[in-house]
């Protein structure tokens, strides 16, 4: 999981021109991330190593993962770990830097291993311990074909609590039912797949979640309360259209809203009740 | 006396416009602000300012289509996108459109601070 996309991390460094990500950018599509690239990114191989097997694979008519083993450099899982590997856009963009000569395999082994260690969210916000809750508490049906995506959503979503509400959230064992006097934060995203979010809380737990998110004091539900709620929801949904689209999935978010006693209207809707020191929160998703 | 830079916000959050000017009096700015994409063009014209710092998802005209016309009205001028949603598809359509930079939300203070001395850089 990544706060932030590779390509606009490479932007926002300064290591390379708006011009040279752009073409990098329209050009990633058709690049196809050799081994090398894909060892280096898994800290399999270092770029010194790669550069090493380029120079043998010069000499030796051999392909690079055969030299790679005969080096000792990889063992034979690792070599399937790396052929299993599935696309992934951001090393699609660091093969294409590469290829157009922007980054040296140093530069980009080095810019990788910064850009996971700055944007991880997983390291920032370790919440392990409540994967197999989300699974057993969360019924969806496996026929589902977003079921996946559910998942991942809901642990990118206890993500976002640790990292902006401060707060260890828990999972509670409830039946989610529409209460007409809570509020309602919600957000669409549409694209190649549609997932409507949305969470309720009472309007102490709603004015908690502002006042943390925005570091503000906020005492009452004004303006800036419900912007505060909104833009928590909206920034979680960001981070999770970053992920999307690092596997090739392309979503557009629609404005947040907020408001009191709504509720999200939706094919199937699943639910999660999330306790955590200040109260209740119950997300609520759905697909299109 | 050196003239403080102009810089004009546009985003329909309330809290990100109070941050956002926050950070960029600390660093001597003059902040003028915008709540949606048609604001954001009328202001531009009314305070041709140095730089833009402007949302990607905002009611009325969205920012991408406020780039383009304010890119129409000043073809040089110094548009910085923010958005919540970094994806390859809104940074690829910002940068073919002429922005500078584009953070993500939420934003760090370093980030404000090289997209303000991007703008400097441009302009001298």
């Amino acid at each position: 999981m990544f706060s932030q996309f590779f390509a606009q991390y490479i932007l926002n460094q300064g290591l390379l021109t708006p011009s040279q990500v752009q073409e990098a950018l329209e050009n990633r599509r058709a690049v196809q991330v050799k081994l090398g690239i894909l060892a280096i990114n898994q800290g399999f191989l270092t770029a010194e190593q790669v550069e090493e097997i380029h120079g043998l694979q010069q000499r030796i008519d051999k392909r690079f993962g055969e030299i790679a083993l005969d080096e000792g450099y990889l063992s034979e899982e690792q070599l399937i770990t790396l052929l299993d590997t599935q696309e992934n856009d951001h090393l699609n963009f660091g093969q294409t830097l590469v290829d157009k000569g922007y980054m040296t395999l140093a530069q980009l082994e080095n810019v990788l291993e910064e850009y996971k260690a700055e944007g991880s969210l997983d390291q920032q916000s370790d919440i392990s311990y409540l994967k197999e809750q989300i699974r057993t508490q969360l019924k969806i049906p496996q026929d589902d074909e977003n079921v996946e995506l559910y998942y991942d959503y809901i642990s990118l979503f206890l993500r976002a609590m640790v990292r902006f509400l401060d707060t260890s959230p828990l999972l509670a064992a409830i039946t989610y039912e529409h209460d007409s006097n809570q509020w309602f934060v919600s957000q669409s995203m549409t694209g190649d797949i549609t997932l409507h979010s949305s969470f309720t809380a009472e309007e102490s737990v709603l004015l908690e979640i502002a006042c943390r998110y925005s570091g503000e004091k906020i005492c009452e539900m004004d303006e800036l309360a419900i912007d505060s709620a909104g833009e928590f929801l909206n920034v979680t949904n960001g981070l999770f259209c970053i992920n999307l689209s690092n596997r090739g999935l392309d979503l557009d978010l629609h404005p947040q809203r907020v408001t009191r006693g709504a509720a999200l209207r939706g094919k199937s809707n699943y639910a999660v009740a999330i306790d955590t020191d200040f109260g209740r929160i119950n997300l609520v998703m759905a697909g299109a | 006396m050196q003239k403080p830079l102009k810089i004009l916000i546009s985003d329909d959050s309330l809290l990100l416009r109070k941050k956002l000017r926050e950070e960029l009096e600390k660093l001597g700015c003059q902040v003028y602000e915008a709540k949606d994409g048609q604001e954001v063009v009328e202001a531009y014209c009314q305070f041709c300012p140095d730089g833009v710092f402007m949302d990607i998802v905002m009611p009325k005209v969205s920012g991408i289509d406020a780039l383009k016309k304010i890119k129409e009205i000043h073809h040089e001028a110094r548009i910085i996108m923010l958005s919540s949603t970094g994806t390859a598809a809104n940074l690829l359509e910002a940068l073919k459109l002429g922005a500078i930079d584009f953070i993500q939300k939420p934003y760090n203070s370093s980030q404000i601070v090289k997209a303000v001395n991007d703008i400097i850089r441009k302009e001298s």
